[in-house]
């Protein structure tokens, strides 16, 4: 949303469409109707859908890209993904349009660059798959569900949808005595569904031809005489067409250089969850070496910091290279991130990958008993990933060191940022320090990831010092996948609706004031803040202490409990995530029901 | 025959807007020969790339033997998505609608020459598909220009000001999505000059551009032709408003309802 709705963009977009709305009108609507999502309302779409469908037209033109160029056709797109996800989230639709208005908003995401949007918006509108769709059946459908599925890299539905087609085809076929469907009324439709099943067994097995013969469909399809008044299996087509250069080069087997064994590839391809095409700065750093630098899957990148933004890829991306290098050198990994249950969930991910290719990975032991490298690995078997906290990596440098080195021919630090860190950025980089000061002169690898490097100048120093060729691979990228808004969730005391309790007994006196929820909304860096407010949610109860003064009261609500309407609120846009520090708190959220939505 | 040489044209012209009536006369042909002279087009439309269903359908229909079950059935996935079978019939409303594109489109295609039509979209599949109605591209003598056209019929107790209000709303609200789906699709037609110019429509049409224009067609009843009709034409689109960009249309048959009753009697006979 932030990006969105940044001016500069929203120009961009517009342009010198003629009639469309103002760049301040279009972000105004535009946070006008996030923010009645947020607050679970229905927003009016009409005039912005309208924008949307424009600024997809001109998005999609080839005369507008060859007079505006390139820029001005990604913000068309990026606008118009926004504007069509809203629309998507506002109305009850038939499944037809709603198929047609996620197609777009898909197309719009991935030829804007905002890659995990396009699926994102197929698993909400269609989280068990665009259903069934055939001849028989729904064949206004047929183009667009293969469409948003293969768009989405639901290769599953895309197989079975398909398989299903081809055998309606072979029946219908031999009952209407024809050879095949391509000059029929039917033709489009179905080129587009089969192109869809060839351009995902591309995307799985990288074989060129299907690709190549998915272009021909698509081709067909679009110019197809006998279907051209199936004008929508027709624009679906053309959209793919328009698409495939994106789609190719985004593939896995396209954009890892070409000496990546297709061992690592299918690695990624054929586990869960199948990676098959990689976000935009995945790609950009894997092509590289098309510029003449060294990739970071050389031999030569022995020193590498990457940084991109949370959510950018950059864990994709440490597997990839451990991934190769387990395969190419034969040598383990070190892979070290902060905490302990960081390194549970890197190991989760990284070990459906690494099995695939015959190898293991282990995660940080519990601490307590001090062990020996032998206790931690068992040396006779083959290259590992090994997965530990800045302490455990410390602990086996300390005791031995030379068998770190022995054993581990690649070290990927996460977070390195922490090396700033107060409390254990010491240990951390110390440990760093002197891996790399003893493998100066070796083939060992040392990979720096992280989310927020503000001071990447002084790591490339860092690391170039020591260094035999000084040559250091560094890759910063700021792209970032979801939209952001940011809010604040606060209470606010309402003090005219306050009831007093006088002293009772020894009961001291008391005043009840009703807390409502306030939901605080920046939409745009320079925009105004709004306000949704809730009915109440709590209560802030002063008590009078013996010197006469007011005092909280320890029977107010407490604050956690009052996070619940925003929690549950945001629950009905995905997933949320709470972090709380007692378990009491955590234990409450759980719990916690239905409250008040902001109004 | 010719589908135009059995209606007769009248031309009329507002301020802002013109518009004709395509009125069929019994007397050049009678309406039975109508609906099975466009009976058989839209099946030639519908079998493309299956000609030997048509050749067994209009063999059927002009009094042939009866078809094998194999081929009863491939006619009928060609026919029932939009005319039903006999004993189960489509909706009327939707059969009504989908005749009455073909009508138009038909008469638009016959008379392309004379109009300088180079393009014209062909109506979908099945009537509830969605999309714009139609896109027709002519060139005249200042060069190409367009007209997005909003395709209507009107049956019943329903007037005609009332459907072209519908009609006028529709544009407005569907014009967007209509010609950027046109503009994906069409700037694929292999003939360089038309793809260049629908590259274009978008930007001509909200800069309201010389060549850009917008149309509406109701196919309706005799009695139901008004004598004064789209006279909102010019309010409801002030940017466009001029005689040449702002185009009405209204064809009759005597009853527009019977007559589609008679098309689709047409096509089942050819079951």
């Amino acid at each position: 949303m932030d990006r969105a709705l940044d001016p500069d963009l929203l120009r961009e977009a517009i342009g010198n469409l003629g009639s469309l709305p103002s760049v301040e009108d279009l972000a105004t609507a535009l946070a006008d109707a996030e923010i009645e999502l947020l607050a679970g309302r229905k927003p009016s779409t009409e005039r912005l859908l309208e924008t949307g469908w424009f600024l997809f037209g001109a998005g999609s033109s080839h005369a507008a890209l060859e007079q505006y160029g390139l820029p001005r056709q990604r913000a068309a797109f990026r606008v118009a993904a926004h504007i069509f996800d809203i629309a998507l989230q506002r109305s009850l639709m038939d499944d037809h349009d709603r198929l047609e208005l996620c197609f777009a908003a898909q197309l719009a995401a991935l030829r804007s660059e905002i890659n995990p949007n396009a699926t994102a918006v197929y698993r909400r509108e269609f989280p068990r798959g665009p259903g069934n769709v055939g001849l028989a059946s729904r064949v206004n459908d047929l183009a667009l569900a293969l469409g948003v599925a293969l768009l989405a890299t639901d290769i599953r539905y895309v197989f079975d949808a398909t398989e299903q087609l081809q055998n309606e085809l072979t029946t219908l076929s031999r009952s209407w005595a024809i050879q095949g469907f391509a000059d029929t009324v039917f033709g489009a439709a179905v080129d587009v569904a089969l192109a869809c099943r060839d351009l995902s067994l591309f995307l799985i097995r990288g074989e060129a031809s299907r690709l190549e013969r998915g272009e021909q469909r698509l081709r067909r399809a679009v110019q197809s005489e006998a279907s051209r008044g199936d004008i929508v299996s027709r624009w679906v087509a053309a959209q793919l067409l328009d698409f495939l250069d994106g789609l190719r080069s985004a593939s896995i087997w396209t954009a890892l250089p070409p000496d990546v064994p297709v061992s690592v590839r299918r690695a990624f391809v054929l586990t869960q969850p199948p990676i098959v095409q990689l976000w935009p700065p995945q790609v950009k750093l894997f092509g590289i070496g098309a510029n003449g630098e060294f990739d970071p899957f050389s031999q030569d990148a022995r020193r590498q910091l990457i940084s991109t933004p949370t959510s950018g890829g950059k864990t994709l991306v440490a597997q990839m290279l451990i991934a190769n290098h387990l395969i190419t050198t034969g040598t383990s990994v070190c892979y070290v991130a902060p905490t302990r249950s960081l390194c549970h969930e890197v190991r989760g991910s990284l070990d459906r990958r690494v099995r695939h290719i015959g190898s293991s990975s282990y995660a940080d032991l519990p601490g307590g008993s001090p062990l020996d490298f032998s206790d931690f690995f068992d040396v006779a078997d083959g290259p590992v990933v090994e997965v530990m906290t800045p302490e455990r990596l410390a602990h086996i440098l300390r005791t031995s060191p030379q068998e770190l080195l022995l054993r581990f021919g690649m070290f990927v630090v996460d977070e390195a940022h922490n090396v700033g860190d107060p409390a254990r950025g010491w240990t951390l980089e110390s440990s760093i320090s002197y891996i790399h000061r003893a493998t100066a002169e070796t083939n060992h690898k040392l990979v720096l990831i992280s989310a927020a490097i503000g001071n990447r100048n002084h790591f490339v120093q860092w690391l170039q010092s020591g260094e035999a060729n000084g040559k250091i691979l560094e890759f910063h990228s700021e792209w970032r996948g979801p939209r952001r808004l940011h809010c604040l969730w606060t209470t606010d005391a309402d003090f005219q609706q306050e009831v007093h309790e006088p002293a009772h007994e020894t009961r001291r006196p008391r005043r009840r004031v009703p807390l409502r929820g306030v939901l605080s909304i920046r939409p745009t860096s320079t925009g105004r803040v709004r306000h949704l407010s809730t009915a109440q949610i709590g209560e802030l109860i002063l008590r009078r202490n013996k010197e006469g003064r007011w005092i909280k009261d320890g029977e107010s609500t407490p604050f956690y409990r009052m996070i619940i309407p925003i929690v549950q609120l945001l629950m009905d846009q995905g997933p949320v995530l709470v972090i709380e520090v007692t378990r009491t708190e955590h234990r409450s959220i759980r719990t916690g029901t239905r409250g008040t939505a902001p109004t | 025959m010719p589908l135009t040489d059995s209606f007769v044209i009248t031309e009329r012209s507002g301020r802002t807007y013109t518009w004709s009536t395509q009125l069929h006369s019994v007397a050049e042909s009678p309406i039975g020969d109508l609906a099975h002279e466009l009976a058989d087009r839209i099946m030639a439309i519908r079998c493309r790339g299956a000609l030997q269903h048509l050749a067994s359908w209009r063999a059927r229909a002009a009094g042939g033997p009866a078809h094998t079950p194999a081929i009863t059935s491939a006619l009928e996935a060609f026919i029932e998505p939009v005319f039903g079978m006999p004993g189960a019939p489509r909706l009327p409303d939707h059969v009504e609608g989908f005749v009455a594109q073909h009508l138009w489109y038909e008469l638009t295609s016959e008379s392309a020459a004379n109009d300088g039509i180079v393009f014209v979209t062909v109506p979908a599949f099945h009537v509830t598909a969605p999309g714009g109605d139609a896109l027709v591209i002519q060139r005249l003598a200042e060069g190409l220009s367009f007209r997005l056209w909003e395709l209507k019929k009107c049956t019943g107790n329903s007037k005609v000001s009332g459907t072209v209000s519908n009609a006028f709303s529709q544009i407005e609200a569907n014009a967007a999505k209509y010609l950027a789906q046109y503009t994906a699709t069409e700037q694929w037609t292999q003939v360089p000059e038309i793809a260049s110019f629908i590259g274009t429509i978008i930007e001509q049409w909200l800069a309201a551009a010389p060549t850009a224009s917008a149309g509406v067609a109701v196919n309706t009843s005799l009695a139901l032709v008004p004598r004064r009709c789209f006279t909102n034409f010019g309010r409801r689109f002030p940017r466009f408003a001029n005689p040449i960009r702002l185009r009405g249309l209204v064809t009759a048959v005597d009853d527009f309802a019977q007559f589609v009753v008679a098309v689709q009697g047409a096509v089942w006979t050819g079951l």
